[in-house]
């Protein structure tokens, strides 16, 4: 054993002194020759006798050589660095080929590591807590929705099952009913996110979305500070010092890591707050979607004056007695031993007790009220919410295109080494052994497989990069969420690659070593073109070629629907102009400003804001068109026979609201400055209507002058004045939908501002008339209409383009492989085709002939790709828009695409072809 | 039973260990015209193979090598028994022996 050992290092050891160990060999024999000459000619011998019998004695020179050194390395190593060597100079001699090999392992290799990547960062990571397999979340389901005053939902709450109405969140007494089960619970724990902060006291008054947590939120979650300490049960106590722990990355962004902000007082919503601690680095929130900057407990949710309704209500509903306000959200920690159908019982039994209560009646017994226990890591899944599906199809696509580059790859390598069937034939006949052959050629596949996967993952790193780059450009990324090269991915796409290295080098490889050397080394036509060998692996290289074109013609086709989806959503015309609008949020209410202050500011506001030069007009609303946010509300008509509820998209929208955003007038009237002037108490109220709500509720009815009632959760009355013009409202996506307006309030709004210039360059003139206003009031998301609109289509934009590029791709490799391939014949049938030139065929036959062959391959591919994507494209359909799954103008276009790259791939091999010279071509041998 | 090259190989090794333990460091030349001279020529050493086999005995230690110089003033490369050689040459001897012995019984039963 340890004999080996000292034998093999000693072995290794010569690897590196090749050169100065040669040498002394060389010296040794020869000083053994000369010795045994001097012997010679003591004995009597001539000169040239004693040189005779020296070397007669020793025997072979070179084969001592041959066997001393065989001896001395250790020989398999040899071999390899032989081969190596070899390999690399091969592939040197070929730089195209290689080159394209590399590069098409490289792109199958990176891509499918970059995209997989990604998948692993946002659908694959579990919650950023301590044990979050016994993490639970209450939810609740049931026929109909709970006759509450209100509901507030801000996290993930997946649907159990279509049909039934459900939701996440609870009132505060029954979130104190759950915290009693201690037998079954470690921790209950209540939240309630995205409240809206104006902090004062770090600089210029700047806009945090806060979480208001229960005081055992920290705790059972099992998360410690950074820095100073996390909440405590007693913060949470009514008439508790008011305090507040930041997320580390808030904490390092805006405070600079300051260890001296621990006791630090700042103030939000004008109430002071100090901080008391840091929460750990790897916490940005329970859901790693939403990073939260800052955490504050419940208890000083009236003090912050927190207000989830919105301005539509003016005044805030008590929120920590009320039954019938549904706000927070529960996360509770099972206790160990406890499973969780146990717990479920527990807590059901509980909540129905609460709900089916007669003095509150928020459920009836019909409607089958429950209460369900969803495992954290399944119920917060916003991210998986928004990434799954473009995520999947880009891993379908990037799947496809890693099937091409091998099947490339492989052609590539049948293409070779039917060229290389006279070099092979040449080495053996020198003696080479057919294992040292096959050795050979799998070096050299392997070889190239290895520089394809180090390029993929240089690839993978930088497209990762760059694909993070952009999708938080988009704000659709959290831009805290790293992501890290994916090494299982990495493993598996190269040992993909280079298992086809290894299949289609061996494949040349057996037959290297199978040749018959004769008709090999003639390279006699008659004997190789027409022979049988040769059949199988042409065929071979077809249907490789065949494949490679079907699958990048499915590839093509899904992109193609997606690009023509987001053409159709580009091209729609929302109702409204969407050009030069400037939009920015504002919350004067968070700084203490009653309704009746806000109104009179904004109304100084617009005042101001017009007399700028370039601006056109200007004008607030509750919220923005095409925002992704809407008020949805319930009414009643008025008069009408049986006393219906309807629902219908709501907006409170500011005076010249339809001016400014370019919505017609159709009949009747829109608001005037008096409407913005009552009292809020006053009992009549207008409204505007939009022609889909004067059909849908109205049919052939005139419905001006018309009054509904039950309008927002204080049920104000109001008589309809006037109708304009249907316009997109929740999403381009969404059909046009009915739509109530209402003079807007004195609350949150955001701003629309018209100019006749680039809205972007009136920015600094609007900053400094609100910071003249109140130097305390922040701007929130300046925008305009037409980036709002771009980033809404982000996701489609993001999945059109990179699916076409992986699809264009996939076409390029396949184009790729068929001119490989038809070079390939061409070179191969040099002299078939110089004699059929020599019996009369013209250049132009010849040139049909080969293009002919390349486009009935490219046709077999394009038939069956199509075929497939016909079974495939239907799963797009949820996504497409405006187009079919089934779409023959996609399928149509993407197939001339291939026909004419098709062509272009065949032209150049044809063209060499077709400028064989007959005299030269049968001259060859 | 193993293939007669290796027969010869080891026989080849323990000549070369026992000239070395009898002439003291000695070169490649000097071992192939000893082992000659001592078989009477009845073995014809093909030279050439003398030198792999150094090389093994030295890659496994038991003998080590050094350039020098020989008697007529030529470099040439002196290779010399080490202690783990000696060893090994006391052990292959001793087998050596005892096989011949085992050998020179079965032939005389038989005769």
């Amino acid at each position: 054993m340890i004999d080996g050992l000292r034998q093999s290092l000693h072995r290794l050891w010569s690897l590196f002194r090749r050169t100065q160990l040669d040498r002394d060999l060389d010296a040794e024999l020869r000083s053994h020759l000369e010795m045994a000459v001097e012997r010679n000619l003591a004995q009597g011998m001539s000169r040239e006798q004693a040189h005779r019998k020296a070397f007669l004695d020793f025997g072979g020179l070179e084969q001592a050589r041959l066997i001393y050194r065989e001896r001395r390395g250790l020989p398999f190593l040899d071999a390899l660095l032989q081969d190596l060597r070899f390999a690399f100079r091969t592939l040197r001699k070929s730089p195209g080929f290689t080159a394209v090999a590399v590069l098409t392992l490289a792109l199958g290799i990176g891509a499918n590591t970059a995209i997989f990547s990604l998948i692993d960062a946002v659908l694959l990571r579990s919650l950023p807590v301590h044990d979050p397999q016994q993490l639970v979340v209450f939810q609740w389901t049931a026929h109909h929705s709970p006759n509450t005053k209100g509901q507030y939902s801000f996290m993930s709450c997946p649907s159990p099952n279509a049909s039934t109405e459900h939701g996440c969140s609870f009132s505060y007494p029954m979130f104190e009913q759950f915290q009693s089960l201690q037998e079954e619970f470690s921790g209950v724990t209540a939240l309630c996110g995205n409240v809206g902060l104006n902090l004062r006291g770090n600089g210029p008054a700047s806009f945090v979305q806060g979480e208001m947590v229960s005081g055992d939120f920290f705790e059972t979650l099992g998360i410690g500070a950074a820095w100073g300490r996390t909440f405590a049960p007693a913060d949470d106590k009514t008439g508790a010092p008011p305090v507040a722990v930041l997320s580390y990355g808030y904490w390092q962004t805006t405070f600079g890591g300051d260890p001296a902000v621990v006791g630090r007082t700042i103030w939000l919503n004008n109430s002071p707050v100090t901080i008391v601690g840091v929460a750990a680095k790897d916490f940005p929130g329970l859901d790693p979607a939403q990073v939260r900057p800052i955490w504050l407990p419940i208890s000083l949710s009236q003090r912050i004056g927190m207000d989830l309704f919105g301005s539509i209500s003016g005044d805030h509903p008590s929120l920590q007695a009320g039954d019938d306000i549904w706000w927070v959200y529960v996360v509770a920690r099972l206790r160990e031993g406890i499973g969780l159908g146990q717990a479920q019982a527990a807590v059901d039994a509980v909540f129905r007790n609460d709900v089916l209560d007669k003095t509150k009646e928020l459920f009836k017994t019909a409607d089958a009220p429950r209460l369900v226990l969803m495992p954290a890591p399944q119920a917060i899944s916003r991210l998986r919410e928004r990434f799954s599906t473009p995520l999947a199809i880009l891993m379908t696509v990037v799947g496809m295109v890693l099937l091409v580059a091998c099947a490339n790859v492989a052609g590539l390598m049948l293409a070779r080494s039917a060229t290389r069937q006279r070099e092979l034939a040449v080495r053996l006949a020198l003696g080479a052994g057919r294992k040292r052959i096959a050795r050979q050629l799998l070096t050299e596949s392997l070889l190239l497989s290895l520089a394809g996967g180090a390029s993929g993952i240089l690839l993978a790193y930088w497209s990762v990069q760059s694909l993070v780059a952009f999708m938080s450009r988009g704000g659709l990324w959290p831009s805290h969420l790293a992501v890290h090269l994916d090494l299982r991915v990495l493993v598996f796409t190269v040992a993909a690659s280079v298992l086809t290295g290894i299949l289609f080098g061996l494949a040349p490889a057996s037959r290297g070593v199978r040749l018959d050397l004769t008709p090999a080394l003639k390279e006699s036509l008659a004997a190789l073109a027409t022979g049988a060998s040769t059949r199988p692996w042409l065929n071979l290289g077809s249907g490789l070629v065949v494949a490679q074109v079907a699958l990048a013609i499915l590839a093509l086709s899904g992109a193609g629907l997606l690009v023509r989806t987001l053409e159709n959503l580009k091209s729609i015309n929302p109702g409204f102009d969407t050009h030069n609008i400037l939009l920015f949020t504002m919350d004067p209410s968070l700084n203490g400003y009653t309704s009746a202050q806000t109104r009179s500011l904004y109304s100084q506001m617009l005042q101001r804001i017009e007399a700028i030069p370039g601006v056109v007009s200007a004008t607030y609303s509750f919220d923005s068109l095409l925002s992704g946010n809407y008020w949805d509300t319930s009414f009643r008509i008025e008069g009408e026979t049986q006393n219906t509820q309807h629902e219908t998209l709501g907006l409170a929208a500011g005076p010249k609201f339809f001016e400014t955003m370019g919505i017609p007038l159709m009949a009747g009237r829109v608001f005037t400055p008096q409407d913005f002037s009552l009292s809020p108490d006053s009992q009549w109220k207008p409204a505007v209507i939009n022609e889909a709500f004067a059909r849908s509720f109205f049919k052939d009815q005139n419905p001006l002058g018309r009054s509904i009632s039950g309008v927002g959760h204080q049920g104000t009355s109001h008589q309809i004045v006037g109708i304009v013009g249907d316009t997109k409202f929740r999403a381009l996506r969404s059909e046009i939908a009915p739509t109530l307006f209402v003079p807007a309030g004195g609350g949150e709004a955001v701003f629309e501002v018209r100019s006749a210039v680039d809205p972007r360059t009136v920015i600094p003139a609007v900053r400094s008339i609100v910071s003249e206003l109140d130097k305390d009031l922040p701007l929130l998301s300046l925008k305009t209409e037409a980036e709002q609109i771009e980033r809404s289509l982000f996701q489609e934009r993001l999945i059109a383009r990179l699916s076409s590029f992986f699809g264009g791709l996939s076409l390029l490799l396949a184009c790729i492989g068929l001119y490989g391939l038809l070079s390939y014949e061409v070179a191969r049938r040099t002299r078939e085709i110089g004699v059929r030139m020599a019996l009369g065929a013209r250049p132009s036959d010849v040139l049909r002939f080969i293009v002919g062959q390349g486009i009935a391959l490219s046709a077999a591919g394009a038939v069956l790709g199509i075929l497939g994507a016909l079974g495939v494209t239907r799963y797009l359909a949820s996504l497409l828009y405006g187009v079919r799954p089934f779409d023959p103008l996609t399928f149509l276009s993407v197939a001339l695409l291939l026909g004419f790259v098709a062509l272009a791939a065949c032209y150049i091999p044809a063209r060499r072809a077709s400028r064989v010279d007959p005299m030269v071509a049968l001259r060859y041998e | 039973m193993p293939p007669k090259s290796e027969v010869l190989q080891g026989t080849l090794d323990l000549l070369v260990l026992k000239t070395l333990d009898t002439l003291g460091p000695m070169h490649g030349f000097g071992i192939a015209q000893r082992i000659q001279q001592v078989s009477q020529d009845v073995l014809r050493l093909n030279q050439g193979t003398l030198y792999p086999a150094l090389l093994r005995l030295e890659q496994r230690g038991w003998i080590s090598s050094r350039w020098g110089v020989s008697e007529n003033n030529r470099n040439a490369k002196f290779y010399s028994l080490t202690r783990r050689g000696r060893r090994q040459l006391r052990d292959e001897a001793e087998g050596w022996n005892q096989m011949a012995a085992v050998i020179n019984r079965v032939l005389k039963a038989t005769s």
